[in-house]
């Protein structure tokens, strides 16, 4: 056979997979119907395209754990959670609600007390395997908790449809939430884009709770009005950003018109919801 | 010993109680503060109408599934007449849900409020077993509670609680009470008594039912939003952050802040004459 027919040959039965080399989705704890599982896949397919479309290019596997029961999943975390007290403040391990958890040391996404209604809690699946998602592109720095908060709802509030077009939802309870921390006085991008990890969990546990209605909506703002290659190059920068830069002054200066303008599309966004 | 015994056992089950989500104790509405009636219309005979019963001293939100929403202020509220020989459209029973207070139409806020405890340095910090925004204060045991603001006080479920509503539709919740010093229906005013606190201290919360939380006339998740209003200190003004302690201040000005003009003439008379 012809030598460059033979190489062109072994490169196209060969190259997929290399060149398809995408992160996959190993199942533990209890199994999940079928239909579960396959619009998972879909879904996990989408988002890993969207991740590779903005740069990532970390292949870690995730693992997916699955616990019907919540008392199963409380005895599961106590064993592998690093800190047990902590675990015991943050989770309550008397807690009865549906819950997730991202372990980023572990690649492990926990979701905690599913009951018999699984479909209902895909949402929430999508939401923790985003997050291994955007850890895996924030290797070597924290990601700010707007994004990974934000991401995660996104993808959420994300339905696939058959016909391969996305619809997404957004709840009138986090447009009325923002709308109320505008009305209030609340809404400040400069902290919410500063905000740490400890602030924005403990905001939003004790007070107005807009934390999380504000990181999302901050995102979809910011996500919808740059075009990908803009919003990649936003989310770079964040990425490899110096300790001492501020996220919010990066965010100014990619943003058209900086934060001014960010609060202004914010606002109306809201406002015409 | 057994004097001992008895005061730790209280001291724990007031605990446990005072843990026990006291936001749902303040917001669930007793049996029967609102009824529903067919009843005959006094003006017009042949007629009827259908009234809502508001048994509370504070407004509320009524949800009627197939109709609209409505705000029942305390007393009778005539909801539909139906005339002789019309069609009644609420012939079946209908699902109604009701929710303490109604929309304010404004809200001021600059309000200031009067912290619950009057004398020495009061120390406080965020109540993190409250999922809304929830301050507890320091203080002994039987010590004092006095209202943070003027308004009346409304139906709660539990007498470890006190419930007052103001004029501008925002509420305030007292948590971990020993002895209420007030009933309902009664009026208070800025720095009146109104409790005895329990071990501990108490927690107080400022909320408002907050239209931006309903869509098709149905709340979209919990309903009421909290806030962290302006509290009246020797050093002026101040926001509360998560933890802290001052001296409170209750002066003219604070005790006035609610009042209509006549009121505000009346109070001033009093003071200059005393």
């Amino acid at each position: 056979m012809n030598k460059s027919l033979l190489v062109l040959l072994l490169s196209v039965v060969i190259s997929p997979y290399f060149l398809s080399a995408q992160i996959k989705i190993s199942y533990s704890g209890d199994p999940l119907l079928p239909k579960s599982v396959d619009k998972i896949e879909q879904m996990f397919s989408y988002i890993s395209d969207f991740y590779t479309r903005i740069g990532l290019d970390d292949t870690t596997d995730v693992e997916l754990v699955i616990f019907r029961d919540r008392n199963e999943a409380n005895k599961y975390m106590l064993q592998i959670f690093p800190d047990r007290d902590k675990y015991k403040i943050t989770y309550g391990p008397n807690s009865k609600a549906t819950s997730g958890v991202y372990l980023p040391n572990l690649h492990k996404a926990v979701i905690m007390g599913i009951g018999v209604d699984e479909l209902k809690v895909l949402p929430l699946i999508y939401h923790e395997l985003c997050h291994h998602f955007t850890n895996l592109y924030f290797k070597n720095t924290s990601p700010p908790i707007w994004i990974n908060e934000g991401l995660s709802e996104y993808f959420e509030n994300i339905v696939l449809r058959p016909n391969g077009s996305v619809k997404f939802n957004i709840s009138p309870y986090v447009i009325g939430k923002v709308k109320t921390a505008i009305l209030l006085g609340e809404l400040n991008l400069v902290d919410l884009l500063n905000m740490s990890q400890t602030d924005f969990y403990d905001k939003q546990k004790s007070e107005g709770q807009y934390q999380y209605p504000m990181a999302f909506v901050a995102f979809l703002v910011i996500h919808s009005n740059l075009p990908e290659t803009e919003f990649a190059g936003l989310l770079s920068k964040i990425s490899q950003r110096d300790t001492s830069e501020n996220v919010s002054d990066i965010v100014d200066s990619v943003y058209p018109s900086g934060l001014k303008g960010l609060e202004k599309d914010l606002i109306s966004f809201v406002n015409s919801k | 010993m057994f004097k001992k015994s008895i005061i730790l056992l209280l001291f724990l089950l007031n605990f446990v109680s005072g843990e026990c989500q006291s936001l749902k104790l303040i917001l669930s509405i007793p049996f029967n503060t609102i009824e529903s009636k067919w009843e005959n219309y006094p003006m017009q005979k042949g007629t009827t109408c259908l009234n809502y019963y508001n048994h509370d001293k504070c407004p509320y939100y009524l949800y009627r599934e197939f109709d609209r929403s409505y705000k029942l202020n305390p007393g009778k509220n005539t909801i539909f007449i139906q005339r002789q020989g019309d069609q009644n459209p609420f012939k079946q029973g209908t699902y109604y849900d009701c929710y303490k207070g109604y929309f304010p139409k404004e809200l001021d806020l600059g309000i200031v409020y009067s912290f619950p405890f009057k004398s020495g340095n009061i120390e406080w910090r965020k109540d993190t077993r409250e999922h809304a925004t929830t301050f507890h204060f320091k203080a002994p045991a039987s010590d004092t509670l006095y209202a943070s603001r003027g308004g009346v006080v409304c139906k709660t479920t539990s007498s470890g609680v006190l419930l007052i509503h103001h004029i501008d539709g925002t509420f305030a919740g007292y948590f971990n009470l020993a002895v209420p010093l007030v009933n309902f229906g009664e009026k208070v005013k800025v720095g009146d008594p109104i409790a005895l606190a329990n071990y501990g201290g108490i927690s107080l919360t400022i909320f408002f039912l907050d239209k931006n939380l309903f869509a098709g006339g149905k709340p979209s998740g919990y309903c009421y939003t909290h806030i962290s209003p302006f509290f009246r200190t020797v050093e002026g003004d101040i926001r509360l952050n998560s933890e802290g302690s001052s001296i409170p201040l209750i002066d003219d000005d604070l005790i006035m802040q609610d009042m209509s003009k006549s009121e505000r003439k009346k109070y001033l008379k009093k003071s200059t004459i005393k």
